[in-house]
């Protein structure tokens, strides 16, 4: 890839001393250096013809400069990013009395990340050499105590209890800076005059957590088994009403094959667990002043600009420093509290023949109660939405594990196949105001949350087919007009049909069906290993089946067609010249066709919130081959070495998908597929292993 | 090992000893909060500049344009508007559909009150917290009462705003806690105004006509500002009585002196002898690149335009309008007259910042929303409404001197439709002529937008409110669409 680079390297060191039998210190220390650059960077792209929805085609005159420019290569562009990062942790553990230690720990995690970034005035937006300086910085550490007591009773009564102290400390400190009119030789922010070509700002935000917990846990002779586990937390984001949550759970499980009735059958069930589970667990979402309202100061106004010409932080009016609360973001909530997610699950494992098939088996009802989103609120405030604790979740479903050795233990040639399978359902159970119907997205990308259905469910126009004369449009029957599209322009042959939902002969965004949602029913993998002496193979499959996607990237290929000068716009953008078949966009009366006409009107036949853009996201992919290769131990020994082996391994296979979009997998949470991002990469590893 | 076990128990003392409730109370460092703020004069003075910012950017919503949208673009000033949105707002065509989540749009921003909610409850704030400022933080009572005076202006002038351009709207004069408020409907405009009213009253008996600091001049309110808008309040509202005894005591106050009409381009830069109420924006980092100067003028004007005019000045308005050419109005405030495209060079305030095949256009000219000639001509409305014709020349004669214009020759029976002309001309593109238009439609039936944008039935039934967005009534069920828009969107 020209012009992006990174360079990563992690030395890491373990230390662990036993000064005295009851004293064990161990210490891990694990250090990250990373460099990048990241290509051309040019956010206003002022200079750069290139996004995935309007591509230039062969027509569109790219010279030397330009070429450098695009690829990152320019030579007068610095861009330094570097992140250097320390995690450790070190723990000491002291044995007060046999079955009884204390112990403590501490880690800590530092990230320092600084990008100093050039931009040379052939690039910049304002005609001058611009620098930028960031400094990301974050520190956190986190302290453990614990007291541990275990004790096993002849008997065949076992107790172990553990009370556990813990704190956490989270800081963050962002310092960033930017100049413009920086001499040619001055790459980073300095040598500028206080006043508008000069910014600065340094922004430091701090966190912490308390926690207490207690836990019991009990077994008779591994037969019955009880655990009890209490814990609190109180988290600093939250005001001191609503800082604390506790988190109660309890657990039991029955090893049924350990009980004398049992014996008879041991040849065929050799194992055999029930397990059931209910606790409640906790997240503690927002920001981290989630419970004060910010005051910002923000002059600006739409077009204004500082005085050298250019956008920025504008903070004075008449020059008097001005201040008022953030209206722009959801306004602070005082009650914002803990996310709590109650769960329940109950299950069984079993192992058959000698544990040479096992099983393993689980049915779960998991809520997520009071998460929070954010919600409009009456425009009248001033503020437009405020995010609170507001949506109920439901998720259920089952999950099978089943394992097999599927030739006998005593043959050369071993197969074991790992099967693995869940379907989950996901519903919201609680909205906030009277449980109404809240939207997502603009309304293109619109989807929705009501009570009953899945999260993120896609709102679409229904589109069967395109209209292939302009006799096939229905005709509203009061004003003689054909289907109108926001009351304004009557659709014709060779637009999408969408459906007219509520029968007004006008198609507008209450129109729109649920259409899907990104959820996926069912998922799982099946992972089959065979080894013959030396030889191993490793073959891993996983799927996914009942998740839909929004095919942004098709969108974004047809979102250059149609213009009345396709002359024009095919330069710098060539999406539909891509690899589209001619024959099935309609192109005159009576064509059957499969897309609309190339050409644009005013129905905006390639909005992306149709049902043709949304496809069955169901994959089957060979997620990877693993071949290895260990030479003999006789002859490995000859040479001095304990272990060499040899390996190979081919990723991402093959993938099956009724999907079109180029990788089914690279969809984000709310199910859109921009074909933006790099495809989940085909990779070759070839290496071998050494141990001395 | 000694050290060790000093250090476990260490690590353990600390956290302990920490564990104590404060460990987990984090305030911000890098911001302020109602609780850290509201404590000295200065931070009432950030508060209520507070306020004016949210007010420039609600006039300058729309891509820099609000003001000139609302109070301009659909008169008779001008016959064509090149621009998205402008074009249909030109035509006064208000109803056009824009999706309801498309809030770039210009027409869903004009058609949308939430940043004035945003200015008001920040008015409401400075009410509720300034007071709470102990009188020995501030400079003097004087300029606590300035300050908490302000706030009162400010919030009267947000609603008397929107009441002109939708007649009733929603009434909140109180700061509410968000997840408290409820959808609220719309108010009676004559209920917003008597509130305004109510309001302008307590800021004229809390502001003082001088201004402690002179760079406050007319871009911050002082007493005068406050009559400015209770005098416009009750010209709108048909009160001309009052409307006439609250213009006396501006002038009377002899606070203001008329800029010299050969150097009235000086107006608009803002803060002149003769602006009684403005808009800064023309400070050294508080310019615009493309508001109202990129729409109306062009090369040589303005350099980095070289095609004509993006809105088109209505050529028979200014013949009309400026019936006599020597008119030191038109002659200083008007260029290119004598070709097709003439335009208004009143926000001709430019200085260019040049960069490597760049030159960015910097325009700095106040908007001026109340100033001498405004109030004298408003005056002689009132004055000429309540049939005291003498006095009402006189008033109106006073303005056209310093035009280097004779006496009004016209008859007592158009003397009204006369001062509106005379508003016309001296406040053109100002933002005034859109409401001028509807009061003199009220008083006299004359219609003067053009027949395409209103006409006579059409005012009659109330289209000079414009419509809400349907985005708003989508949010609040409680919302009724303006009577004329309600059978069109």
């Amino acid at each position: 890839m020209k012009g992006y680079d990174i360079t990563r390297i992690t030395p890491s060191l373990f230390f662990q001393v036993n000064p005295t039998k009851k004293l064990l210190v161990q210490t891990n220390l694990f250090v990250g250096l990373t460099k990048a650059k990241h290509g051309l960077g040019d956010p206003d792209r002022t200079k750069y013809p290139f996004t995935t929805w309007g591509f230039p085609s062969s027509f569109w005159n790219i010279g030397t400069t330009e070429q450098e420019l695009y690829s990152g290569r320019y030579d007068e562009l610095r861009d330094d990013d570097k992140t250097t990062s320390l995690n450790g942790n070190t723990m000491a553990q002291y044995t007060i009395l046999p079955g009884l230690n204390l112990k403590s720990t501490i880690s800590y995690n530092i990230t320092n990340n600084t990008r100093s970034y050039f931009k040379p005035s052939v690039l910049s937006g304002s005609g001058q050499n611009e620098a930028t300086g960031y400094i990301y910085q974050t520190n956190r550490w986190e302290l453990e105590n614990t007291l541990n007591y275990t004790k096993s009773l002849k008997s065949g009564h076992n107790f172990n209890v553990v009370l556990l102290q813990g704190m956490e400390k989270n800081i963050l400190n962002n310092t960033y800076s930017s100049s413009i009119g920086n001499d040619d030789a001055v790459k980073t922010v300095t040598g500028i005059a206080s006043g508008p070509n000069l910014f600065v700002s340094n922004d430091i935000q701090e966190r912490s957590r308390l926690s207490w917990m207690g836990s019991f846990v009990y077994d008779y002779k591994g037969k019955y088994l009880l655990q009890a586990v209490y814990r609190t937390d109180g988290s600093s984001r939250y005001s001191a009403d609503s800082r604390w949550g506790s988190f109660p759970s309890v657990s039991l499980g029955w090893n049924a094959s350990e009980e004398s009735f049992f014996t008879p059958v041991k040849n065929v069930v050799s194992y055999l667990k029930f397990r059931a589970s209910y606790g409640i667990t906790g997240n503690d979402p927002g920001a981290y002043y989630a419970q004060y309202q910010s005051l910002i100061a923000n002059a600006n106004y739409p077009t204004s600009v500082l005085g050298n010409g250019q956008n920025g932080s504008q903070t004075t009016y008449n020059g008097t420093q001005v201040l008022y609360p953030d209206y722009y973001n959801a306004a602070s909530s005082t009650s914002i509290s803990w996310e709590r997610s109650p769960q329940f699950n109950a299950g069984l494992d079993l192992g058959l023949l000698k544990d040479r098939i096992t099983l393993t088996a689980d049915y779960y009802v998991r809520d997520s109660k009071s998460k929070v989103f954010q919600v409009g609120v009456p425009l009248t405030t001033g503020y437009s939405q405020t995010s609170n604790n507001y949506v109920d979740l439901r998720n259920t479903g089952i999950e099978f594990t089943l394992t097999t050795r599927n030739l006998a233990p005593t043959s050369k040639f071993q197969w074991t196949t790992n099967f693995n399978i869940a379907y989950n359902d996901n519903y919201i159970t609680k909205l906030p105001n009277g449980g109404r119907d809240f939207t997502f997205g603009p309304p293109w990308l619109q989807q929705t949350l009501s009570v009953g259905e899945p999260l993120f469910t896609f709102k679409v126009w229904e589109v069967n087919k395109i209209y292939a004369t302009d006799a096939d449009v229905p005709i509203d029957p009061k004003t003689g007009k054909r289907i109108t599209n926001f009351g304004g322009a009557q659709y014709a042959a060779g637009d999408p049909a969408r459906m007219d939902q509520n029968g007004d002969y006008n198609i507008d965004y209450n129109d729109y069906v649920s259409y899907g949602n990104p959820n996926p029913d069912i998922t799982g993998g099946m992972l089959n290993s065979f080894s013959y002496k030396g030889f191993s193979l490793d073959v891993l499959l996983t799927f996914v089946s009942g998740r839909s996607l929004r095919n942004g990237y098709l969108s974004d290929k047809f979102q250059d067609a149609g213009t009345s000068d396709p002359y024009f716009l095919w330069g710098p953008r060539s999406g539909p010249a891509s690899n589209f078949n001619v024959a099935d966009f309609w192109s005159k009366p009576g064509d059957i066709a499969k897309y609309p006409g190339l050409i644009t009107n005013n129905v905006d036949k390639w909005h992306i919130g149709q049902s043709t853009y949304i496809e069955d996201a169901s994959f089957l992919r060979i997620k990877n081959i693993r071949l290895g290769y260990m030479l003999p131990q006789k002859f490995t020994k000859k040479i001095g070495l304990s272990m060499v082996r040899f390996y190979g391994v081919m990723d991402n296979v093959k993938v099956w998908s009724r999907s079109t979009v180029p990788d089914p997998e690279a969809v984000d949470v709310t199910g859109y597929s921009g074909g933006n991002d790099y495809p989940i990469p085909k990779k070759y590893t070839f290496g071998f292993d050494l141990t001395f | 090992m000694k050290k060790l076990t000093i250090y476990i128990c260490c690590a353990i003392g600390i956290s302990m000893a920490t564990s104590c409730k404060k460990f987990l109370d984090e305030e911000p460092i890098s911001v302020s909060t109602d609780l850290t703020f509201w404590k000295k004069e200065s931070d009432a003075d950030k508060a209520v500049a507070g306020g004016y910012a949210l007010l420039r950017k609600t006039l300058n919503k729309a891509d820099g344009l609000g003001f000139y949208a609302y109070g301009d673009l659909p008169t008779d000033e001008f016959s064509a508007a090149t621009a998205n949105r402008f074009s249909e707002i030109n035509r006064m065509d208000l109803s056009i559909p824009v999706g309801s989540a498309e809030t770039g749009d210009r027409m869903m921003q004009m058609r949308r009150y939430d940043t004035f909610y945003s200015a008001i409850d920040q008015a409401n704030r400075c009410i509720k917290f300034i007071p709470t400022i102990g009188d020995d933080k501030f400079a003097s009572t004087t300029s606590k009462n300035n300050l908490l005076g302000e706030a009162y202006f400010l919030r009267a002038f947000n609603y008397f705003y929107m009441t002109r351009i939708w007649g009733d709207v929603p009434l909140v004069v109180e700061s509410v806690n968000v997840l408290d408020a409820v959808d609220i409907p719309r108010t009676k405009a004559a209920e917003v105004l008597a509130q305004c009213i109510s309001d302008v009253n307590t800021a004229i008996n809390l502001l003082s006509w001088d201004y402690a600091n002179t760079s406050n001049r007319a871009v911050r309110a002082n007493k005068g500002a406050a009559l400015a808008l209770l005098a416009h309040i009750y010209a709108w509202q048909g009160d001309y009585q009052n409307c006439s005894l609250t213009a006396d005591k501006i002038l009377s106050q002899n606070f203001y002196q008329y800029v010299d009409r050969d150097n009235y381009l000086n107006i608009f830069k803002g803060k002149s002898s003769e602006g009684i109420f403005e808009i800064a924006q023309s400070d050294e980092n508080e310019g615009n690149s493309f508001n109202i100067a990129y729409y109306t003028l062009k090369s040589p004007y303005l350099t980095t335009n070289t095609g004509t005019a993006i809105f088109t000045l209505n050529s028979n308005t200014l013949t009309t309008l400026f019936d006599t050419p020597t008119d030191k109005r038109f002659t200083t405030a008007f260029a290119l007259t004598n070709s097709t495209d003439p335009i208004c060079i009143k926000y001709s305030n430019i200085t260019y910042v040049n960069g490597q095949n760049v030159v960015n256009a910097i325009s700095r000219n106040n908007i001026i929303i109340f100033r001498l000639a405004d109030i004298a001509l408003l005056k002689a409305e009132a004055l000429a409404a309540l049939n005291q014709f003498d006095q009402a020349r006189t008033a109106l004669n006073e303005v056209r001197a310093t035009a280097g214009l004779g006496a009004w020759a016209g008859t007592n029976a158009n003397l009204f439709e006369g001062i509106i002309d005379e508003r016309g001309r001296e406040l053109f593109l100002e933002g005034h002529r859109y409401y001028d238009l509807v009061r003199l439609g009220k008083k006299t039936g004359i219609m003067k937008f053009g027949a395409e944008k209103m006409n006579k039935s059409d005012f009659d039934a109330g289209k000079y409110y414009w419509p809400l967005d349907p985005a708003l009534m989508n949010i609040n069920k409680k919302l009724t669409q303006t009577p004329f828009w309600s059978s069109k969107m």
